[in-house]
């Protein structure tokens, strides 16, 4: 049998009336990266918060590393780490300040060579005796991963670690996240950068507080998205030509801008579709650039998703 | 069980923190030194020079002696300018320029001789109700001085011997403020305003400033318990506030030269206690409030005002409103300026002797920090 981390049985969290997270039931395998994925306000940092036993569930069952969340939250917090959507941090403190708080509140051994240690894993030396509010929000958020990280807890809760942060900081700290979770560290992260989500090993896509799905990445493009994708690029008026190009006449499941590409998810043949476009394209008088074959990706599948709730 | 090494961690964290933190340094050190300069210099009850207008109309040698009686007392200045001109005495009145009026009327001597009884008109401006009762009491006494004085030398003139003639006359003594100067109470007083500011407007920020900078999330998802949390967090600012008290003590004592007569032990003792309830009470709003500005001005009306207007600072308890002193037995301040003022002003005051006071101290503050710390709980954010 495979060990679980983590076990969701029919959580769900209300304030007052509104129900921010609605009956979800999931588990998470030691050492895997699981990305929760939804729109602002799906119910994403609820859950995590439930999870961390910062919120009491109103009903369901919570179980992190064994533990229940009703009966033992003060021992599932000294196995946890969390991370929280603003990178708190005292900012006032240096950055070697907040470490060593935190090393403190978490009782680390050998103290100091923890506290050496993550700096270095980090690349946050030359940070060290910084305060805090000086730094860019890429160094705080790796600071912020730190803090969290400093007791090598079993289980680490990332909500929105990567807002704000740019792409290249944002890989240099996925392949951290990737690292730890090989040496068995189990992850949790929200996102709602989709490109982000393909670091994860399974996806549980959240939307209106409900579990919509939860697996693989592929699996999980293949349930949402039947038919194949083409993509066109267009050239400066792109936004124009989009709305020119919506109105094609041909079969098509769904047609959405990302940047200046167009995505159109159809049923037909191929090559066949794209002489279709190509045609359409000479009448209408649109400019592209280059109609391509793609694989759906996970952006595909969230606004395939939207649009069918509402 | 609580883990020190955790409080340890929260303690040296907040006092970094309000070192570093230059508004919490002003009201630490700023604050107390401004406060007690401001309230020293100002804020005096002693009321001396108050201006006078004199009408005599009698213009005798007696009304004359009468004046100088009262001028000379030291508690009026006559006001020269309208010198027995009631419009102008009136006019000046309406002005503020004088508080006081006094009408020694034609009949004055005349009535005298005839040992017939006499009326002095004293009108007083009632809008300053402080000055007005007490400069009404001031001229009380100097006429019935005066009145007594007469009335001996009548005795005398009829060849009595005065010394027959029964005089009760009372011989008061002040004990523990012997110049009765009101420096020597407000600075005490000061003290538990100061404390009470100080140590409750810096508590009541700490944990709404956790909350808005988003590091309270944190620290609740980290096994920190409420009771480490609070004695963590308050510690630090125990230390900040006995120093605070020795600082005002050593103003008060050097520069205002108040008497200090009580020890330092029992001194330090009854601080720790009081500061224990403002900390308390500005934890408790820190636990309530959303924003740092609501959590100032919850401290402000539920501790700081209470603790100036209800506690005996200002206004003596005993002459408020039976409702309002029933309100006055819960204002920590009201037992804190009992303390201080028996520890500055009286010798050989013991901690066992004020044991009432430090009772009622223990009961509130632990009632504040019970109350802070399942509010705590139970907000978790």
């Amino acid at each position: 049998m495979e060990k679980y981390s983590i076990e969701v049985q029919n959580l769900t969290k209300k304030f007052g009336t509104f129900t921010a997270v609605d009956d979800i039931s999931f588990n998470v395998k030691e050492g895997e990266i699981l990305g929760f994925l939804g729109p602002n306000g799906a119910g994403k940092t609820t859950t995590i918060k439930v999870l961390c036993g910062l919120l009491i569930p109103t009903k369901g069952d919570v179980f992190v590393e064994n533990y229940d969340i009703r009966k033992d939250v003060e021992k599932i917090k000294t196995i946890i780490g969390y991370m929280s959507q603003k990178f708190s941090l005292y900012t006032d403190l240096t950055v070697y300040e907040n470490i060593k708080f935190y090393a403190g509140i978490y009782g680390v051994d050998r103290e100091e060579a923890k506290i050496k240690e993550i700096i270095e894993m980090l690349d946050i030396e030359e940070y060290k005796n910084t305060i805090t509010a000086e730094l860019p929000a890429g160094i705080r958020q790796r600071v912020a991963l730190a803090t969290a990280f400093i007791h090598s807890p079993k289980i680490l809760f990332l909500d929105e670690p990567t807002a704000g942060v740019d792409p290249v900081l944002r890989r240099k700290f996925w392949a951290i996240i990737k690292k730890w979770a090989q040496q068995g560290t189990t992850i949790l992260v929200t996102t709602h950068y989709m490109d982000e989500a393909e670091n994860c090993n399974r996806i549980a896509l959240i939307n209106q507080g409900k579990l919509v799905d939860i697996g693989e990445i592929d699996e999980i493009k293949g349930k949402f998205i039947k038919g194949n994708i083409l993509c066109v690029e267009l050239s400066e008026n792109y936004v124009k030509e989009f709305n020119t190009l919506k109105k094609i006449e041909m079969p098509v499941k769904d047609i959405s801008l990302h940047g200046s590409i167009v995505h159109i998810i159809q049923d037909i043949d191929i090559e066949e579709a794209k002489k279709k476009i190509k045609d359409y394209c000479k009448t209408k008088e649109i400019k592209y650039k280059n109609i391509f074959e793609d694989k759906p990706s996970l952006e595909d599948i969230f606004i395939n998703l939207i649009r069918k709730k509402s | 069980m609580l883990n020190f090494q955790r409080i340890y961690a929260l303690f040296k964290k907040e006092f970094v923190e309000i070192v570093r933190d230059k508004r919490s340094l002003v009201i630490v050190f700023i604050m107390p030194i401004v406060m007690i300069l401001i309230y020293g210099y100002a804020v005096t009850f002693d009321i001396k020079n108050i201006d006078i207008g004199i009408i005599d109309r009698d213009n005798s040698s007696l009304s004359r002696g009468y004046i100088n009686k009262i001028v000379s007392s030291g508690y009026f200045i006559p006001y020269k300018d309208a010198y027995n001109n009631m419009d102008e005495n009136i006019k000046a009145l309406r002005r503020e320029r004088i508080k006081v009026i006094i009408v020694i009327p034609y009949d004055f001597t005349a009535n005298l001789k005839k040992g017939k009884d006499v009326q002095i008109q004293c009108i007083v401006d009632g809008s300053i109700a402080n000055t007005a009762i007490i400069g009404v009491g001031y001229l009380q006494v100097l006429t019935s001085n005066f009145a007594n004085n007469i009335k001996m030398d009548f005795v005398k003139s009829k060849g009595i011997n005065s010394k027959k003639f029964p005089y009760i006359s009372p011989e008061i003594r002040v004990w523990y403020n012997q110049e009765l100067r009101s420096t020597n109470f407000i600075v005490p007083g000061l003290i538990s305003t100061i404390m009470m500011l100080v140590a409750a407007l810096l508590t009541s920020l700490t944990i709404v400033r956790e909350r808005e900078n988003g590091t309270y999330e944190e620290i609740m998802s980290t096994p920190v318990t409420s009771a480490e949390l609070i004695i963590g967090k308050l510690t630090p600012y125990i230390i900040i506030g006995l120093i605070d008290v020795l600082l005002v003590t050593l103003f008060g004592v050097l520069w205002f030269h108040v008497p200090f007569r009580g020890n330092i032990i029992t001194l330090l003792f009854f601080s720790f206690l009081f500061i224990l309830c403002a900390l308390g009470m500005g934890m408790l709003m820190s636990s309530i409030a959303k924003k740092q500005e609501e959590a100032i001005m919850m401290t402000f009306f539920s501790a700081l005002l209470p603790s100036i207007l209800l506690s005996g600072f200002v206004f003596p308890v005993e002459s408020m409103p039976k409702a309002i002193q029933v309100f006055s037995y819960f204002v920590p301040a009201r037992y804190f300026l009992n303390v201080l003022r028996a520890i500055f002003l009286k010798q050989d005051v013991t901690i066992l002797m004020l044991y009432k006071e430090a009772l009622f101290l223990i009961a509130v503050s632990i009632f504040f920090l019970v109350v802070a710390s399942k509010v705590i709980k139970k907000r978790k954010l």
